[in-house]
């Protein structure tokens, strides 16, 4: 492997500032459903790194994150609807339940091996919806008609409409959210995380804990995907337990393939093609966008396992190499 | 007490089919150590191929012959042309092709037969049966069904030259090499049979509930809990386990859960079997001296 | 038709990105016990693997005369060429009597493989008294004369036998050998036999190969390897 020089890395740093302008200047350039669109490929980014780290970093396969960004999503909505709770204290604990049923699930599931994991979060994914209808919570969860959340985030002395305030709100929490994992790839317990992704024995022989390791990792990653959820509460007002079936968990599994597993960018082009890829596809038949993304799974696992963002990665290294 | 007799009894039918899909998907485990997560999806496909086969002018049970053997070749037509290459990859890799086969091969039958349920009739008829009580001739003729199929695999698995070869295969593939067996092969005829008897799973669940692309979808589910409780390697655990489930399902979904909570109640048995019974009822711990 | 069985010419072998044999010559004639010997992580096994078609090779191997190279390892076991690998290979869940129908999988007439059987079990009678109890509970000299035996089951014409002392007592040991002199004898039938003991597996055999480091370092008579003083301080510590 080549390590970008110093130079290059510059220039890395120099597009990602200059991609962040962007976001910052959006609200002033597009507006109504093309602003929306946009806030929800972050969303959907900050619900595709999360399961980033888990597939990516941790080498496990979660089919369940649909169902964790489900909780992140009810809880939200029950904590603002149910309990008036301000919407930041709302999403916090959205976050942070999410946090304890990482580390809840994550704790019996992730001593098992890779086949496992994927069985079982494949049965919570399945039975997620179910769960949200469920009588005994009924009059949180609202069954089968879901929730509505009808307050303003806006506080009263920032002269920005919803859409433009949950627009830099979703971009302040994806570009935490963003720096953060990268830092944490970089330091100790990133490390540690890969370390028990190559080999968990020699891990351990280093002397990391492998199990508390991975717990973590899951744990991070239901935090990240609840916030996620909670912050598409915001975004769309309404929640109900069948927008949160298989196909969602799915398809945050389509977006880190494609994105490229493991990788800091792959998420961000992951949720814009899981974004776009339904407004093309729906015009030629309503499987076509199954189809499509099942086309590029396989793509993926064939061809590019590493996704776009490895793809072009390996791209710039060859053409350098050849200057 | 009648009602328990009966909920159990129905319970035993509907395990039945569960049990024929963990067949399906024990086979594959037992092979190549990987689930396929998209055995179900596969068997609803055959399921549609059944019925166009009726729309044709076939009677019922040739187009059900026909809907098997369609199974049968696609499954290794699916095994040559994509698993292969994932035999020996990662658990997440392999599980992520087979998510790629599961929303593709469920998307196809959308596009070709339409999303709409379709009423699909049982070969054993309508009406009820006249040999055991409470029971109508669908659910007998699955009961029959099951024992009919573990009693096939009892005796290609067990009394042909072939089915040694397949145990060879499933418990040493390079000593199963090293002795000449085609074990590529024998992988490509596994999973045409489980591609096979999760159809028979398909014609058994569609007259039940009614032909849609997501039929299979809670069954597998089902299935997937049968065969963990069995033990993921062993076909004979696949049948006690999916017979357990079927009853456990009918009894708790009547006194306990309710039905509408059905699926969570196979996330609960998965994860309890996960915890407690990792190996499974009749899973293989195999004693090693070196 | 020459007299030799098995040959190699200019075979390399590796793993992946890894090359460990490079540019091996050898000839394996027929009839006799050619012993194969090196230190730990010289390459014999991979020789093995080579010729068994389980690794990726370069140059070619000829058997009986023809190209098996690029031969499929089960299309090269139907040629005739049995594989002990080391750590035996057993098929650990099946039965004793089912791991030796395994062998003769390549036998189609039940009366054949029947007679095989027996032919293994007046070899090895302790394998008959545990015919139906599952290999993966049998004592270490067991399993390794149930993999002779599977082997055997093929009808070979030439057995390689990967370390087939392995971990065993050396009485057993003794037993073993005993048997594998006795099946070369007996029936003439060619064996390529890898083996720690060095000074075991030169007085045994007629003819040997010594590879160091991936390469042939030097083949003959086993005789003359005996007798060679650089020989017998390297390997025969004496
Ligand atoms: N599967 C493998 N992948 C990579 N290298 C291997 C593999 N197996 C063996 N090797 C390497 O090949 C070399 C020869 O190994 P081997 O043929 O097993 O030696 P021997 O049998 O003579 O002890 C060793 O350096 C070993 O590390
Ligand atoms: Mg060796």
């Amino acid at each position: 492997m080549q390590t970008p020089n110093s130079s290059s890395r510059r220039i890395g740093a120099l597009l990602i500032v200059a991609a962040i302008a962007l976001l910052v200047a959006l609200p002033m350039l597009v507006k109504g459903f093309f602003l929306f669109q946009i806030t929800m490929v972050l969303c959907m980014a900050l619900a595709v790194m999360g399961l980033n780290i888990v597939v990516g970093y941790g080498g496990q396969l979660s089919l369940g994150h649909g169902a964790v960004f489900a909780i992140g999503a009810y809880v939200a909505a029950v904590g603002m609807d149910s309990f008036a709770l301000h919407w930041l204290p709302a999403v916090v604990i959205a976050g942070l339940v999410c946090l304890a049923f990482g580390v809840l699930f994550g704790w019996p599931s992730l001593r098992l091996k890779g086949h496992h994991l994927a069985l079982a979060t494949f049965a919570l994914a399945l039975a997620m919806p179910q769960i949200l209808k469920h009588r005994s919570i009924e009059t949180w969860t609202g069954g089968v008609q879901g929730v509505m959340v009808f307050n303003s985030p806006v506080p009263d002395w920032l002269p920005l409409s919803r859409e433009v305030f949950v627009f830099y709100l979703v971009l302040a929490v994806v570009l935490i959210a963003f720096f953060g994992t990268a830092a944490l790839f970089r330091s100790r317990m990133g490390r540690a995380i890969i370390a028990v992704k190559e080999n968990q024995i020699a891990a351990a022989s280093m002397g990391v804990n492998v199990t508390r390791t991975k717990l973590a990792t899951f744990a991070l990653s239901c935090l990240l995907t609840g916030l996620a959820g909670a912050l598409y509460t915001l975004i769309t007002e309404y929640v109900s337990p069948d927008s949160f079936d298989l196909m969602k968990s799915i398809l945050l599994l389509v977006a880190v393939m494609v994105g490229g597993a493991g990788t800091i960018l792959g998420p961000l082009v992951g949720a814009v093609f899981i974004q776009f890829v339904p407004n093309l596809a729906e015009q030629v038949s309503q499987s076509a966008t199954s189809a499509i993304y099942a086309g590029f799974l396989l793509i993926m696992v064939f061809f590019m396992p590493t996704g776009v963002v490895g793809f072009v990665r390996g791209l710039l290294i060859r053409l350098r190499a050849r200057r | 007490m009648q009602q328990v007799i009966q909920l159990t009894l129905s319970g035993i039918a509907i395990g039945s089919i569960y049990a024929c899909l963990a067949v399906a998907l024990v086979l594959i485990y037992k092979t190549t150590h990987h689930v396929n997560f998209a055995q179900g999806e596969m068997a609803t496909f055959s399921a549609y191929v059944a019925l166009f086969a009726v729309g044709l002018g076939l009677p019922l049970w040739l187009a059900a012959v026909v809907a098997v053997l369609f199974a049968f070749v696609s499954g290794m037509v699916i095994e040559r042309v994509v698993i292969r290459r994932f035999h020996s990859a990662s658990a997440t890799t392999f599980v992520v092709a087979c998510i790629a086969l599961f929303i593709g091969i469920n998307s196809l039958s959308g596009w070709i037969f339409g999303h709409d349920l379709k009423a699909f009739p049982s070969i054993f008829g309508a009406g009820t049966s006249s040999v055991v009580p409470f029971l109508s001739a669908h659910e007998v003729g699955s009961i029959v069904t099951v024992v009919v199929i573990a009693g096939l695999l009892y005796l290609f698995l067990s009394h042909t030259s072939l089915g040694l070869a397949m145990r060879a295969t499933a418990d040493n593939p390079v000593s199963a090499r090293l002795s000449g067996v085609p074990v590529d092969w024998l992988l490509t005829l596994g999973w045409g049979i489980a591609a096979a008897v999760g159809a028979v799973a398909a014609l058994l669940v569609a007259p039940i509930v009614f032909l849609d692309p997501n039929m299979m979808i809670g069954v597998l589910i089902y299935a997937f809990a049968a065969a963990l409780l069995g033990g993921l390697d062993s076909p004979w655990g696949a049948i006690v386990g999916g017979i357990l489930i079927g009853v456990i399902e009918n009894l708790a979904g009547a006194y306990v859960v309710g039905n509408d909570m059905k699926l969570s109640l196979a996330l609960l048995i998965i994860v309890a079997v996960l915890m407690l019974l990792p190996q499974g009822l009749l899973g293989r711990k195999t004693a090693t001296r070196v | 038709m020459s007299e030799m069985l098995l040959e190699t010419r200019a075979l390399g072998a590796g793993y992946g990105p890894v090359t460990v044999l490079r540019d091996i010559a050898v000839q394996i004639p027929k009839g006799q016990i050619t012993a194969l010997i090196g230190a730990n992580g010289a390459g014999k096994t991979t020789l093995l693997r080579a010729i068994s078609g389980l690794c990726a090779t370069s140059g070619d191997i000829l058997f009986d005369g023809s190209p098996i190279t690029r031969l499929a390892t089960n299309r090269i076991a139907a040629r005739g060429i049995a594989h002990v690998p080391d750590g035996r290979g057993t098929l650990a869940g099946l039965s004793v009597e089912d791991n030796l129908l395994v062998g003769g999988y390549l036998q189609r007439r039940r009366a054949a493989r029947a007679a095989g059987i027996e032919r293994i079990y007046s070899h090895f009678p302790k394998l008959k008294q545990r015919r139906h109890q599952q290999a993966g509970t049998l004592s270490g000299g067991e399993q390794q004369m149930l993999a002779i035996g599977r082997a055997l089951m093929q009808g070979p014409r030439l057995l390689m036998l990967d370390e087939p002392s392995f971990g065993l007592a050396p009485l057993i040991v003794r037993e073993l050998f005993t048997i594998i002199a006795d099946i070369n004898r007996t029936e003439g039938l060619s064996i390529l036999l890898v083996e720690q003991n060095v000074h075991q597996a030169l007085s045994m055999s007629q003819r040997a190969i010594l590879i160091e480091h991936g390469q042939v370092a030097r083949s003959g008579p086993s005789a003359e390897f005996l007798g060679n003083d650089d020989i017998r301080r390297a390997y025969l510590g004496s």
